[in-house]
């Protein structure tokens, strides 16, 4: 049986009932998100296999570190990594609450001339609209810019590169608790229930109910041996994305890289020239002991201690009380040819052959 | 006289057709010029044609045309346009079987076209659009790694208060971002196109659509 590290879903939806289960999430989610349980317990139909590296961490009882912290340490290591190996930072910029934190970690970071000359931009138009007063009294003063859409093209290691992903993961869960952001009475914080998730999942679009169980009875027993606490509905969604969507982020990038650039696709393009910024044990185990830092009771609260961060720095208050999350990311993948997998061998493949990959002794079988 | 037809021009509709090569029968009347010279593409012995909606040049037919049932012709090259019935000894059924894929591929292709459309909604980077050229020329006027900029980026930098080094990165940053996405659009609508029109069957049809709208849009979802 081949090994997937990342996919499109819709390739692989054959008429076997398991198949049809797994496949059931497809109607809330679009097919090139897929899911994988970090803690290796809860097996897929098809063999998505974990990225090394990205398992689920222990969380050690003696963990301090703020988000603060996390942020400046990991922009310390990133501007190490730049002046050790003599690489210039590419960095991701959307205009979002993601990649503006970013921003602001290096900025805090590195000394004025080392921005301008060490650090590139990378955005559209679209990034500047995102988060007007960023762009126009910081980044434009003091960086290098260039076009974001050329991203896919630069997975050459002549330069790291580094994005903004994963603080939606250690944050929350925008997919999902997202769609229910209109409900302003909805409280994300009391207790989870089956039934409670069941009707979200059903409200969300999924149907048929013996599926549905399936799912939750698969995050439930997730949450049953996780190593933090998973009470709320905001955190069974929080624990659904963290846990099992993490490797689809990962991935997703060098997924779409350009095919000019897929000859220097491999473990290590992905482990030292592609940095998703949140993504270190520390940014996990902060997440997994630090509910109460993710979103108060209503949505535009979402990931509020990160818009905190970047109102200390640039002071802009409207961005902090009103900038709701919203996804960029896709825009760059928009009109571009995806493949269909790509494998353990981090190969491209266009054309699936499914009986390759199938696991007859999934969770859904 | 060219002055009051440039004037009506730009006040008047247009109209597309395909247009049988052979006995100037109009075969379909299009929704766009695109899908009319695809579909001619896609068609052998045909020819797409555009006519301004102007009473001196159409004498007023097109408005009283039945244009999916009527069979009418072209009876001359030039304009003003005059049309009459198509002979009922050359209506054939090849002309029918024409006249049906030109109307199911059309619907397709005009799909493809809108979708294609609404991608380049972000490539709208420019005040004018047509100023891209003359940006492009400043820029390769200038010379960043010498510090040395053309006129035109020098003032851009001016009037936004920046440095001409700032003002050449925006700009080159926008002109690739509108490249790059016209780019992206301009080849799916070819991938894409050019299948459509070799296509005659409507389950052929729907399954091409599908693959496109995910490769245009829902494999981009995260």
């Amino acid at each position: 049986m081949d090994g997937i590290y990342i996919s499109l879903a819709h390739q692989f939806n054959v008429p076997k009932p398991d198949v049809q289960a797994w496949f059931e999430i497809y109607k809330i989610f679009q097919p090139p998100v897929f899911f994988v349980d970090r803690a290796g317990k809860h097996l897929m139909p098809f063999n998505h296999v974990i990225y090394p590296g990205q398992e689920l961490p222990d969380v050690p009882a003696n963990f301090t570190k703020t988000y603060e912290q996390c942020c400046d340490e990991r922009a310390a290591f990133l501007i190490q990594q730049s002046r050790d190996r003599n690489l210039p930072i590419y960095v991701m910029y959307s205009g979002g609450i993601d990649s503006t934190m970013v921003m602001v970690s290096l900025m805090k970071n590195m000394t004025e001339h080392e921005l301008r000359n060490n650090v590139v931009v990378l955005l559209t138009q679209d990034s500047i609209n995102e988060n007007p007063n960023f762009y126009y009294n910081h980044i434009r003063k003091k960086c290098r810019i260039a076009s974001s859409e050329q991203t896919m093209s630069l997975f050459d290691k002549r330069q790291i590169i580094v994005d903004g992903e994963f603080n939606d993961q250690i944050m929350g869960a925008n997919t999902i608790v997202g769609m229910l952001r209109h409900n302003h009475d909805y409280d994300f914080n009391q207790p989870y229930t089956r039934k409670e998730v069941v009707r979200i999942f059903q409200h969300l679009g999924m149907t048929n109910l013996d599926h549905i169980n399936r799912w939750v009875d698969m995050v439930d027993s997730s949450i049953n041996m996780a190593p933090c606490e998973v009470k709320t509905i905001f955190q069974f969604f929080w624990w659904f994305n963290f846990n099992f969507k993490w490797q689809s982020v990962h991935l997703r990038q060098v997924f779409r890289a350009d095919p000019s650039v897929h000859e220097f696709v491999d473990h290590d393009l992905i482990d030292n020239y592609l940095y998703h910024f949140f993504n270190t044990p520390d940014f996990q185990i902060w997440s997994m002991t630090s509910n109460d830092m993710k979103i108060r009771n209503i949505w535009n609260t979402y990931k509020f201690h990160a818009k905190e961060l970047i109102y200390a720095y640039n002071g802009d208050a409207d961005y902090r009380d009103h900038k709701l999350k919203c996804g960029s990311l896709f825009r760059l993948f928009l009109s571009k040819r995806t493949p269909a997998v790509l494998d353990t061998d981090l190969k491209y493949i266009y054309n699936v052959n499914q009986p390759l990959y199938y696991n007859p002794n999934n969770f859904f079988a | 006289m060219s002055k009051r037809w440039l004037v009506n021009i730009t006040m008047h509709k247009i109209v597309y057709v395909v247009v049988d090569t052979d006995n100037k029968f109009i075969l379909f009347f299009a929704p766009s010029r695109l899908t009319a010279f695809m579909l001619a593409r896609g068609m052998l012995n045909s020819h797409a044609m555009e006519f301004v909606m102007h009473p001196d040049w159409l004498s007023g037919w097109v408005e009283n045309v039945d244009r999916e049932n009527d069979m009418i012709h072209l009876k001359n090259a030039g304009y003003p346009v005059r049309i009459s019935p198509l002979p009922d000894c050359q209506i054939r059924d090849e002309i029918m079987e024409k006249r049906r894929l030109l109307a199911m591929r059309s619907r397709y292709l005009y799909d493809l076209e809108l979708l294609c459309q609404v991608q380049l909604t972000r490539a709208a980077n420019f005040f004018d659009e047509s100023m891209v050229s003359f940006v492009q020329e400043q820029l390769n006027l200038s010379d960043p790694d010498n510090d040395n900029y053309a006129p035109g980026i020098q003032e851009y930098a001016y009037i936004n208060e920046i440095t001409p080094e700032a003002a050449y990165q925006e700009l080159s940053m926008r002109l690739q971002s509108t490249g790059m996405i016209k780019l992206r659009v301009q080849a799916f609508y070819d991938k894409y196109s050019r299948v459509l029109t070799t296509l005659s069957d409507e389950k052929e049809f729907e399954k091409t659509m599908t693959t496109m709208k995910y490769e245009l849009y829902m494999n981009s979802y995260v």
